[in-house]
Formats: C-alpha cells, structure tokens, sequence
C-alpha cells in the first residue's frame, strides 16, 4: 500500500472514533442530564439505586450544591452568604476536605466572630498555626460575651489536648473569672484538672466558686426552659 | 459481498423465521393497545408517559436483538464447520468482503423483521385507536433499525473468534452487559475518584447500548445516535474483518 492511502486510512479512523466518542458524549450529557431538569432525573435515578448507594449519590449531589452556592456567594462578594455557603460546604465534607473547607473559611476571615465553629474545629494543640496560642489571640479581638462563647465552645477539643494545653486553659479562664450556664460542666471537669495536676488550694477554691456561680446561671436557664416548654 | 449478504437474508425463508414472524406478529397485536413501559434503562427517569418506550416496540426491539445475536453469531462458524467457507472463498471475494457480507446480511435480515413487525403494530395501533395514533412519534421507531447494526456487528465480530453455541453465549453476555453501561457514569458519582477512574476505563472499553433504546426528541440526539451506531458497527466490523483474514480457517 503506498503511502498516501496509508495517511488517508488513518485518517479515516481518527474520524471515526472521533465522532464515536463525540456521539457518546451528546447520548451521555442527553442521558445523565436530559433537557435541563437533572435534578428531577437524579433523584429519581437514586430513588432507583440500592439504599447504600442512595446515601451516597445524595450526598453527593448536596456537597455540588453547596459548591455552587458557595461559588454564587463568592461571585456576588456577600460576606453572611459566603460564611453561611462555607459551613454548609463544610458539613457536607468530612476529614481532611472539611478541615481545608473551614481552614479556607477562617482564612477569609480571620477577625470575625462568625468563623468561631471554624477555627474550634480546625484548633489542635500541636498544629503550627491554629494551637492554643492563636485561639487566645483571636477571643482578644471580641467582647468578653463573645470571648466566653469562644473558650466555652474550644473546650469539646481542649479536654482531649495534653495536659499543658489544659493548664494554659484553666489559668485564662479563671484569669476572666468566666461566668456562665455553659462554663458549670467545665469547671466540673477543671476541678479534676486541677487536682490532677496538684494546683494550689486557691486555685481550688477559685473554681469552686464560679462553678456555684454558674449553677445558679444553669438554673436559671432550665427554669426559664421550663416556662417556655410549659406556655 | 452482496451475495454472501443476500444468502443470510435468505434465511427468512427458513420454517423457524415463519413461526417468528407469526410470533411477532402476535406480540404486536396483543401490545398494540396504549401500554408503556417504565423500566429504568430502557425509558426517560420521568414518569411522563409520553416518553416512554412503548411496550409493543420494546419487545419487538428485543426479539430482534435475540435474532441478530442467534443469526450473526452462528452463521460464519456453521460455513467454517460445514466446510462451505471453502467454497465460498473459492470465488472471486475476500475474506473481509464475506464478513462485511454476512453481518449485512444479518442486519438487513432482523431490520426487515423488525420492521415488519413494529408497521403491524402501528396498523393494529391505528386500528385500535385511529384518534389517539400519533404518526411522527410512532416513526421514531423506526430510527431503532439502525442500532441492530451494532448488535449485530457484536454478534459476527465474536463469531469470527469462536465457534457458533460459545459465540452465541458470548455474544450475549457482552450485549448484556453493555445495556447496564448506561449507569456507569450515574454510579461512579457514588465512588470515589481513584474507582471511577478504573470504572470509567471499562466503561469506554464497551459499548453503550443504554443510548439506542431511547427516545430521542431533538435533531442532533437523533444525529448523535445514529453516528454512535454506525461507528460502533464499524468498529466492531473492523475487529472483526482483520482477526478473520489472519486467522487459520481449519
């Protein structure tokens, strides 16, 4: 066969797989996506699934809708969508891709109060940047109502940190003298701290008595709990 | 080529295609009625009835298909075993032409069965209910003559590799599989990356007969469709051609 033929033949089936694959993406597109209503069709196609795969195509189909409203958010420049479209992206994710997703999240915004959960939940003790020391910096920028919320809220991950970590944590709280419902459990559990690592009888004594001090806070919200429940 | 083609048609004329086409015949009268079938693979994800394959042309699709697997798939390896391979290459045609030939010959013989048997369903359909019988719609299925080409070019390409009963088996397992291929690109959604990588290198790897038994409404879907099955058979016929040309006919 000479030469040209050869070139031509080749050709030839470069067309034809070409349009092969080009006709079986347009029948895909067609298929998966249909005339603009995919959403209707996936739903009903996981509908059609086995339950496990369900979950899991649900799932899916939640975390690409987090993603384009995340990227509508950031598009129009809206501070509040933008928190509320990274949270969500977020809880759609699990390890590795929701630590980046919330790291991301208090990295646009390092100084505002809405990032707390963010920062809590990217917070390790031994981590470069997010340790102990940086989320004492942080409550610094707030009012003291906010920074109780913060030290209230760190505490799910401080109780797991070292015993050092505990100890820099026991000494800011008692240092603000934070009062409130949610600080009872932790001064429970500082007591324990506090014995563990043999603090002095004042130091004893100063957690005791905010925790009676946030027991009467403790009462008062289940009281009002109560009433409420009870209207 | 033609003739090797017109000797498969032929074998309509056999007593076992008389009892197909009265078969057939009978299935499309008694689905002639307004029946559609939802089955996931076969029809929209919709309920809207309206796009649903109906039930008569469904089954005649699929008795045709059977036919195009039993007839593609038996025909070489039967010259080959009755020695008339021999003579039918003793005449001036090529080993390629005679393959082409054959898988004409089995595509044109369960085209011309299934369009017999989907117009007896369309005259039974009108007879039934003349005001409710939607003429473009209804020829739509006729556009399904055109995907038995790659069913069949499955069929004669496996023939050339095997003898007649494992090509046969072969044939429809590969054909069967193929028809769950459309749910790969939907399932691999659920995987993660590095599986759907690997599903999605099997899934290129096989035809997708999902795609021919649907319906289409746009233009290009129907342009689509019909470029996916002829390349498909060309493909297929391609294998199939070259493996027959080298191979010992022993």
């Amino acid at each position: 066969m000479s030469k040209t033929p050869k070139i031509l033949i080749g050709l030839c089936w470069i067309l034809i797989f070409a349009i092969y694959y080009s006709s079986e993406l347009i029948l895909r597109v067609y298929y998966i996506h249909g005339e603009g209503n995919s959403k209707e069709q996936m739903e009903s196609w996981a509908n059609k699934l086995p339950g496990f795969l369900t979950e899991s195509l649900k799932s899916q189909q939640k975390t690409e809708e987090a993603e384009k409203e995340l990227e509508e958010a950031l598009k129009n420049n809206d501070k509040k969508k933008i928190i509320d479209a990274y949270y969500k992206l977020g809880d759609e994710h699990e390890g590795e891709k929701r630590l980046e997703t919330f790291t991301k999240l208090h990295e646009k915004y390092p100084q505002d109060i809405s990032t707390n959960k963010a920062l809590i939940f990217i917070f390790d003790e031994d981590h470069e940047k997010y340790n102990f020391d940086y989320v004492v910096t942080y409550a610094a920028l707030f009012k003291r109502r906010h920074q109780m919320k913060i030290y209230a809220q760190v505490w799910s991950k401080i109780n797991r940190s070292s015993l050092l970590t505990q100890e820099k944590y026991m000494n800011i709280v008692l240092k603000n003298n934070f009062v409130s419902a949610d600080f009872f459990y932790i001064y429970e559990s500082l007591e324990s701290l506090a014995f563990k690592i043999k603090a002095s009888l004042d130091i004893e004594d100063k957690i005791e008595a905010l925790k009676i001090k946030c027991l009467a806070q403790l009462k008062k919200r289940n009281e009002s709990k109560i009433k409420r429940s009870g209207k | 080529m033609l003739t090797i083609a017109r000797f498969t048609f032929l074998r309509i004329f056999e007593p076992a295609f008389f009892f197909l086409i009265i078969f057939g015949t009978v299935i499309s009268y008694v689905t002639s009625g307004t029946q559609t079938l939802d089955l996931s693979f076969f029809s929209e994800f919709t309920s809207d009835e309206k796009n649903n394959l109906d039930m008569g042309a469904l089954i005649v699709i699929m008795l045709s298909s059977i036919i195009a697997i039993f007839v593609g798939s038996t025909e070489i390896p039967r010259d080959l075993n009755t020695r008339m391979i021999n003579i039918l290459l003793s005449k001036p045609i090529s080993r390629k032409k005679y393959v082409m030939g054959r898988f004409l010959g089995t595509w044109a013989l369960t085209a011309g069965l299934y369009t017999f048997w989907i117009t007896v369903l369309g005259v039974f359909r009108y007879l039934n209910l003349p005001d409710l019988f939607e003429f473009k719609s209804f020829g739509l299925n006729f556009l399904y003559i055109v995907s038995l080409a790659p069913i069949s070019a499955v069929a004669v390409t496996i023939s050339t590799f095997l003898d007649d009963v494992p090509a046969m088996i072969v044939s429809f397992l590969f054909i069967s599989i193929s028809f769950t291929m459309g749910s790969v690109p939907i399932i691999i959604k659920v995987f993660p990356n590095e599986f759907a990588n690997l599903i999605l290198l099997f899934y290129y790897l096989l035809p997708n007969f999902t795609y021919l038994f649907r319906s289409f409404e746009a233009f290009y879907q129907i342009l689509a469709f019909l470029c996916y099955c002829m390349t498909m058979s060309v493909i297929f016929i391609k294998i199939g051609t070259t493996h027959f040309d080298e191979r010992d006919l022993l």
